[in-house]
């Protein structure tokens, strides 16, 4: 039987109950001036809660999420524009800067590897936080190829972004990271594009290698994770 | 119409990449191969950046925005991944910090190993 709350659960309500509460977590955010209250967990914690709370069921909200969800192909492939945004500094270091993503990218998956056994996590919580320090769209892609649990991949890819933004400072001081293409890169491999917004408030050069970092080490991940799995299988066999 | 027009190139990019990963069966996402294809695009001046600015602008500030959908999936693993909490935010933290400490020493001596050795030419 139709009844009046039935239009609640048309995908154009989760679109606006999505885009409406971003929006308000954005300006929460500039009122409380929280750094750390990014407008996204805002706006996924409110939904939750939403649906938690209420008839509202995430069957109901999926139908108008999956519509937003469909762009994250699209804005992956814009990642390309920082990259060749800032591809004459890239050219310029173009040695040192792969090395340095490539160790950051080892790094990141024998430190989830070796965790994630120390743990006793399994192979699918494994799987799911090998692409944590990739920016979502990508990570999600490398999630899905290597049959991780999505959701698990982005609250991981969340977390690094979110901790790397906070520590990034403090980190720097105590490993000694003075160097602002070092500390760009450092930061835009360990926690992507949430990370590069805090990289652009220590300085331009830190913004700009940061973002640089974010692309690249992306599409990195998604060469080297495949063989790094293959080498794991082949450790543990 | 600018605007779509700008859509209308990252979408047919988008498809064009996702076309190639059905066809060449390789592990890369096609958003990836549809990303590389742009980035060989722009720089071979055959797209100027001129002609994605605005659409790039929005999307890239506004990226976490289209994730809001996929983090509520949690909701299906809610089970999951609530008795294993704190393990997970430690090996997340710990991770991060092990990553962003090897990236920034190991950048910041090879470049300083390099800015070195051009000084050295020049005296």
């Amino acid at each position: 039987m139709e009844t009046f709350l039935d239009i609640f659960r048309t995908p154009l309500f989760a679109i606006v109950l999505t885009v409406g509460t971003y929006v308000l977590g954005g300006w929460v955010r500039k009122k409380t001036r929280l750094v750390v209250l990014m407008p996204v967990i805002f706006s996924a914690v409110t939904i939750g809660l939403i649906i938690a709370m209420t008839d509202y069921s995430y069957e109901d909200y999926r139908s108008g999420g999956d519509v937003i969800s469909m762009f994250l192909g699209p804005v992956t492939v814009l990642l390309a524009v920082p990259i060749y945004r800032e591809f004459s500094r890239l050219k310029e270091n173009l040695l040192s800067i792969l090395i340095s993503i490539g160790v950051g990218i080892l790094t990141a998956f024998i430190s989830v590897w070796s965790l994630c056994g120390l743990f006793n996590f399994g192979e699918d919580f494994f799987l799911s936080m090998v692409p944590k320090s990739v920016t979502a769209p990508i990570g999600i892609e490398i999630a899905l190829i290597i049959e991780g649990v999505v959701p698990i991949t982005v609250l991981a890819i969340i977390g690094a972004g979110v901790s790397g933004a906070i520590i990034a400072p403090i980190l720097c001081k105590i490993a000694c990271i003075h160097h602002p293409i070092a500390r760009g890169l450092a930061i835009g491999t360990s926690s992507h594009a949430v990370g590069t917004s805090r990289a652009f408030e220590m300085g331009e050069i830190e913004g700009a290698f940061s973002s640089l970092a974010t692309g690249l080490c992306g599409v990195l991940t998604v060469l080297a994770v495949p063989l790094l799995l293959r080498i794991v299988s082949f450790i543990s066999q | 119409m600018k605007l779509l027009q700008q859509l209308l190139i990252v979408l047919v990019i988008f498809f064009i990449g996702q076309a190639l990963q059905f066809f060449t069966k390789l592990p890369i996402p096609g958003s990836v191969i549809g990303m590389m294809l742009l980035l060989v695009l722009l720089c071979s001046n055959i797209i100027s950046i001129e002609s994605l600015r605005e659409l790039a602008d929005f999307c890239l500030g506004n990226l976490a925005f289209f994730f809001v959908p996929v983090i509520l999936g949690v909701i299906t693993s809610k089970d999951k991944i609530m008795h294993v909490a704190p393990q997970f935010i430690f090996i997340v933290v710990v991770s991060t910090c092990l990553v962003m400490a090897a990236t920034g020493v190991t950048a910041q001596y090879l470049l300083r190993r390099k800015e070195r050795r051009s000084n050295g030419n020049l005296s």
